[in-house]
């Protein structure tokens, strides 16, 4: 699959580097060089591209006309909602999915018909799980000791 | 009519002044506290510290029953998502829908922000281009001739409404010295211009100059727009 | 000797919000209009929501507010001085308090603060610190004393 990965954050270049490694074809863009650099493996095999994900000019270069999927992943949400409406309306990409934080924007796009990503709501439930499922974190952590003692 | 304005930099600081002024009720919505609080300073409570782009303070502001939501901070992406916000709480809430009016800073995204459901989008870097071009369009220089050896070139000039030339007679623009003005062309009349021959809008003017003098007369006949 | 005096005092304004210190604050501000000679203006303020008009009529309010400043108003009326009362509707009550002092040439404001913290801290409120900063006149503010549990 064509993936177009917006945002070479932790969070977009994760996603970049686990599509990658499956074998998809990876293009990842971002406003700063130093963003790859920090956040992609040497090995990363996909192709890199500079510049603002909200102009048309730069998603072509990045191939978006020929993305068959697009995940914006940059940290503002404005800046995801957009790009996420320029790729599904502009154009025509089949699967379009938008990181958004704040809870009330992802809930009210999320309603547009948009795939909308939030983590902190995502984070929060995970996090309340361990914090309330205090036997199975107990087995883990004691799975995981005794991982450690057969090694 | 009620109005939210959001982003209180020069644009939606001066429209909310201007707004109140006309007797609006006008809430502004500026996330910088500092400036949030001088202009509440100045202009009493019309303004909400906090940012436009989250639901809960267009919400606090009253959307659902504001007028009109003026998206003015310098970023499009915030604009496009502070009018679709707007937009999809009074759908939530099953209120009527406020017109909603973006800033666009990149012409670029005027006419996307309008097909993605901005009722209408103004661009200040666009106003002003087209506002040049129609002038230059309408008004050009041409060059008819060049005798490049003896430094010295033909041109038409179209006098636009807004020269400086119109209404003075050809002496008082004081071309430089060596420039020729043999021939004005008015509706279908040909004049042979004299130095008391007044200019008029829409002229079309033959001259003969130095080409190192072209800025110069070129200024003098068409002012400063070219 | 002579002292430097500050003008008399020709009318003094004292906020009433409902809390305990509303009787307290009325009677110190009209043994003051005593002494001083001078009127007693008693300010109520209803806070209107953005998501109504300003002049909306708000019943419960009203009736709440008029409460309030009846209240009020019979502690003034032992101390026989010529005192009034206004029930004011506004967006925010320190615009609202500095208003009204600026427009009937008040010399002085006198009112009560509630030992409050909030998150741990004391908390002044949004409404002292904004008549402190833009009355156009005197302001003496009175705290009550903390709870006997405060640490």
């Amino acid at each position: 699959m064509n993936v177009l990965v917006i945002g070479s954050g932790r969070f977009g270049s994760t996603i970049a580097v686990r599509l990658s490694q499956e074998g998809h074809d990876v293009v990842i863009l971002d406003v700063s060089s130093e963003s790859f650099e920090r956040n992609l493996p040497a090995d990363f095999r996909g192709r890199t591209v500079l510049g603002d994900g909200i102009d048309e000019d730069t998603l072509r270069e990045a191939g978006i006309e020929t993305a068959e999927a697009v995940a914006a992943a940059m940290h503002g949400d404005n800046h995801n909602l957009m790009v996420a409406q320029i790729a599904k309306v502009r154009f025509s990409v089949p699967r379009v999915v938008a990181r958004c934080n704040d809870p009330v924007r992802a809930e009210l796009y999320g309603g547009l018909g948009l795939a909308i990503i939030c983590p902190s709501v995502l984070g929060a439930a995970a996090m309340y799980d361990a914090v309330m499922s205090d036997a199975h974190q107990r087995r883990d952590v004691a799975n995981a000791i005794d991982q450690m003692l057969v090694r | 009519m009620y109005i939210i304005v959001a982003g209180g930099g020069a644009v939606g600081y001066n429209l909310t002044k201007l707004l109140l002024a006309q007797g609006h009720e006008v809430v502004l919505i500026e996330m910088d506290r500092t400036r949030a609080q001088r202009i509440s300073d100045e202009l009493g409570s019309v303004v909400i510290p906090q940012r436009a782009d989250e639901g809960r303070w267009l919400l606090e502001a009253g959307v659902e029953r504001a007028d009109v939501v003026i998206a003015a901070t310098g970023d499009d992406e915030d604009n496009l998502i502070i009018c679709q916000l707007a937009e999809l709480l009074a759908l939530r809430n099953k209120v009527k829908k406020p017109r909603t009016i973006a800033r666009v800073n990149h012409p670029r995204n005027e006419q996307f922000l309008r097909r993605l459901g901005v009722d209408a989008t103004v661009n200040p870097t666009s106003m002003m281009l087209a506002m040049i071009e129609e002038e230059l369009s309408t008004h050009p220089a041409v060059h008819l001739m060049t005798l490049r050896q003896a430094g010295i070139e033909l041109m038409e000039f179209i006098i636009p409404g807004i020269s400086p030339a119109v209404g003075r007679q050809l002496v008082d623009l004081q071309l430089p010295p060596g420039t020729a003005v043999p021939l004005i062309l008015r509706g279908g009349e040909t004049i042979r211009p004299t130095d008391g021959t007044v200019f008029a809008a829409e002229d079309t003017v033959i001259v003969l100059l130095a080409i190192d003098h072209e800025p110069v007369v070129r200024e003098r006949l068409m002012g400063n727009v070219s | 000797m002579s002292i430097v005096r500050p003008n008399p005092l020709q009318r003094i304004l004292v906020p009433v919000n409902g809390s305990e210190l509303d009787e307290e604050m009325v009677r110190l501000a009209a043994v003051t209009a005593k002494r001083a000679g001078a009127q007693l203006v008693i300010v109520y303020v209803i806070v209107v929501k953005r998501t109504l008009p300003l002049d909306v009529e708000l019943e419960e309010e009203v009736r709440r507010g008029e409460e309030v400043l009846d209240r009020a108003e019979r502690a003034a009326e032992e101390y026989n001085i010529e005192h009034t009362s206004e029930l004011l509707q506004a967006r925010a009550t320190g615009p609202a308090i500095v208003d009204e002092a600026t427009e009937r040439s008040v010399d002085l404001i006198i009112m009560g603060v509630t030992y409050r913290k909030r998150f741990g801290e004391f908390y002044l409120g949004q409404t002292t610190p904004y008549v402190l900063k833009n009355a156009p006149c005197r302001v003496w503010v009175a705290r009550e004393p903390p709870p006997p549990d405060t640490p």
